[in-house]
């Protein structure tokens, strides 16, 4: 009988729901705050079987995960999805090598390369983002080379050394929404339209949720973007273009509280059951 | 459902838990809607802190 590790920091309602999703189907689970771990590999002993990585920091969550599969543990979503998801240079990089669409993208380290990629990239308005980061966190949109300047300075003489590759995105001019889809295993099982007047879309920064259908195209591009990053269980952001889709960027510990009524899926128990069949196989 | 009543540490309004909170869970006080988290739980006893400030590699 499985018991399934929930490596995590702060727990979220997102983590509620997937408690709730565990007892619902008599799974038991151990709640591992990571912030509270010893992880010596001359000592730790495991309490569970399979853990599943929720942790709200991403360093926090890399090296509890690295640090399970070095002693024997499965964890979901792996370090190798991890690696690429939580960094959006390597996931561009990883979906263009896999001709999945995704905005043209560059990444330089001076103010000199950065005028001349976003020249390259179809002049601006250009995105600057941090390669780690989420919620729509110190995004960029850059509309002339004064405020490029003007950010890589900041990034420069403020920035921790995390934020001194300059990241650079091709901006699509959104039709007011993007879309946010849950994929699980290859398999996309719902999607939310994220809706905002601005043009950053994320729920954290006030986007309304509301149903996106499934279509062909999405499924496919599901399959093919989770393929990419190695699979597991996945959140993309997908741009709506004149061309069709584009992945944005694919998140690896997906919040999905507030996409479970409008799609009237139940995300954190297919969750949870992809959790079961991986330790099925294990 | 049982609930626990506890103290917001920074409005110190009485603060009525769930019973099924868990150690490290984000709230939010009902009165002065700080969020907070819980440090510390026993059967019908909790200690509130002020949640931490977002840091820079927390997301999704």
């Amino acid at each position: 009988m499985l018991t399934l590790g929930i490596l995590h920091t702060l727990i979220r309602a997102d983590e509620k729901l997937l408690l709730q999703a565990a007892t619902r189907r008599n799974i038991k689970t151990k709640l591992v705050d990571v912030r509270d771990a010893n992880f010596n590999p001359l000592s730790y002993k495991p309490e569970f079987d399979l853990a599943l990585e929720r942790c709200i920091s991403t360093v926090k969550g890399s090296y509890a995960t690295k640090f399970l599969e070095s002693r024997g543990i499965t964890v979901l979503n792996p370090s190798t999805v991890a690696n690429i998801c939580e960094d959006k240079f390597l996931t561009s990089l990883v979906l263009q090598k896999n001709n999945v669409p995704t905005p043209n993208f560059t990444l330089v380290f001076s103010t000199e390369e950065a005028k001349k990629a976003s020249e390259q990239l179809g002049g601006y308005p250009v995105i600057i983002k941090p390669t780690l980061g989420s919620w729509g966190r110190l995004l960029a949109k850059i509309n002339d080379v004064d405020s490029l300047e003007a950010i890589i300075e900041h990034k420069d003489i403020l920035g921790s050394p995390q934020q001194k590759p300059i990241y650079i995105q091709q901006y699509i001019d959104k039709p007011g929404r993007d879309i946010r889809l849950f994929v699980i295993d290859g398999q996309a099982i719902c999607a939310i339209y994220r809706k905002s007047e601005h043009w950053i879309t994320n729920t954290a920064r006030g986007g309304n949720a509301t149903n996106c259908r499934l279509n062909s195209q999405l499924r496919i591009l599901a399959k093919n973007a989770s393929e990419a990053v190695g699979g597991g269980i996945l959140a993309m952001d997908i741009f709506e273009t004149t061309d069709g889709y584009t992945v944005n960027e694919i998140n690896h510990t997906m919040e999905f509280k507030n996409s479970e009524e409008p799609t009237g899926v139940d995300i954190s128990g297919t969750v949870i059951d992809y959790c079961l069949e991986v330790y099925k196989k294990l | 459902m049982s609930s626990i009543l506890t103290v917001c540490p920074v409005c110190d309004a009485t603060t009525k838990l769930s019973s099924e909170v868990q150690p490290a869970e984000v709230i939010s006080c009902t009165d002065c809607r700080s969020r907070l988290v819980i440090e510390s739980l026993t059967a019908n006893k909790a200690v509130l802190k002020e949640a931490p400030e977002v840091e820079e590699d927390w997301g999704e």
